[in-house]
């Protein structure tokens, strides 16, 4: 790949209709989400697969920017992040990656296999139930964002959790399928 | 007690808080960065509001985005509301959406579940 024409092929002949990589910050998360919002807009999808796709990236983002292990120099937290749509066969695709600690590792892989197992109507009810117990973390949340991605892309999410040359930090990427079709329809 | 007036920005909701008339709304998005921050000045206003409430308090809430820490600081607004309705105040919440938009609908529903204070799902203000 030598030049900007090659990798705007290559980015159409993979279906990528957004990517960003880079370090996170509030006002980026904002801008993403503007741009994922009109991008999608002026492809033509329908508002509720537009929503679906913007709210997962909403959650997956705040919860990276909170949660994601932050390796900047001299003190400074900086959260780098990868973000990616692409658009397949059967629907969208968001993809994320980022560094994660050992520790929330350690939470988060039981927390995603336990929710992954669940039905729809159970992860609603476990919705309503972390919703109603009303206990919000300092940052917000209080893990209801993983349940909600789940519910908004109907699908399993897709994880992995690797390690890297540094013993204590992780890499996490996840893949999030949003059919454009109902699930039952595809596999017919 | 004042009129409490948040202007609408790329991540917080547009917010109006009446203690006259009662007539409340949200509109736009809510993901704030520190929802705690953003929602304490909300919580507290309504504290003192449900302790004298005007007759009748009306909650319309016109949301586009909304992140889930939004979701559980509007779950505390509709349980202080509930307070309200039990100073006399005729509460009742308008949930607007777009009559496309499922998951909008969805979320009202899990609200009507979730509080004893009647919420009207209303297809864009109809």
């Amino acid at each position: 790949m030598s030049s900007p024409k090659d990798l705007q092929t290559f980015m159409a002949s993979q279906g990528i209709l957004f990517s960003f990589s880079g370090e996170l910050s509030a006002d980026i998360i904002t801008s993403i989400l503007h741009l994922l919002d009109n991008k999608l807009k002026l492809k033509g999808v329908g508002i509720r697969r537009k929503k679906n796709i913007v709210n997962i990236a909403i959650e997956c983002l705040q919860n990276i920017h909170y949660h994601g292990l932050g390796l900047g120099e001299e003190g400074r937290r900086q959260v780098n992040c990868m973000v990616t749509l692409v658009r397949n066969e059967v629907g969208y695709e968001l993809w994320f990656a980022n560094h994660i600690g050992v520790e929330d590792a350690t939470v988060l892989h039981p927390r995603l296999t336990f929710l992954n197992s669940l039905s729809t109507d159970q992860l609603h009810e476990e919705y309503l139930t972390v919703l109603n117990r009303g206990v919000l973390s300092p940052k917000g949340g209080g893990g209801l964002g993983l349940i909600r991605i789940l519910r908004e892309a109907g699908q399993p999410i897709l994880f992995e959790i690797t390690p890297t040359s540094v013993p204590e930090v992780l890499d996490l990427s996840l893949k999030i399928a949003i059919p454009v079709m109902s699930p039952a329809l595809i596999v017919a | 007690m004042n009129k409490l007036e948040l202007l609408p920005t790329a991540t917080t909701p547009g917010v109006t808080l009446d203690p006259v008339s009662g007539q409340f709304s949200f509109w736009g998005r809510s993901l704030p960065d520190n929802s705690h921050e953003f929602f304490k000045q909300i919580h507290d206003w309504l504290v003192e509001y449900v302790s004298k409430p005007a007759e009748g308090t009306e909650l319309a809430f016109r949301l586009e985005y909304f992140n889930t820490s939004s979701t559980a600081h509007f779950l505390k607004v509709f349980k202080k509301l509930e307070t309200a309705a039990q100073n006399g105040s005729q509460v009742q919440v308008r949930w607007i959406y777009d009559p496309e938009d499922e998951d909008m609908r969805e979320a009202g529903e899990d609200f009507q579940t979730l509080t004893t204070i009647r919420i009207v799902l209303d297809a864009e203000g109809n």
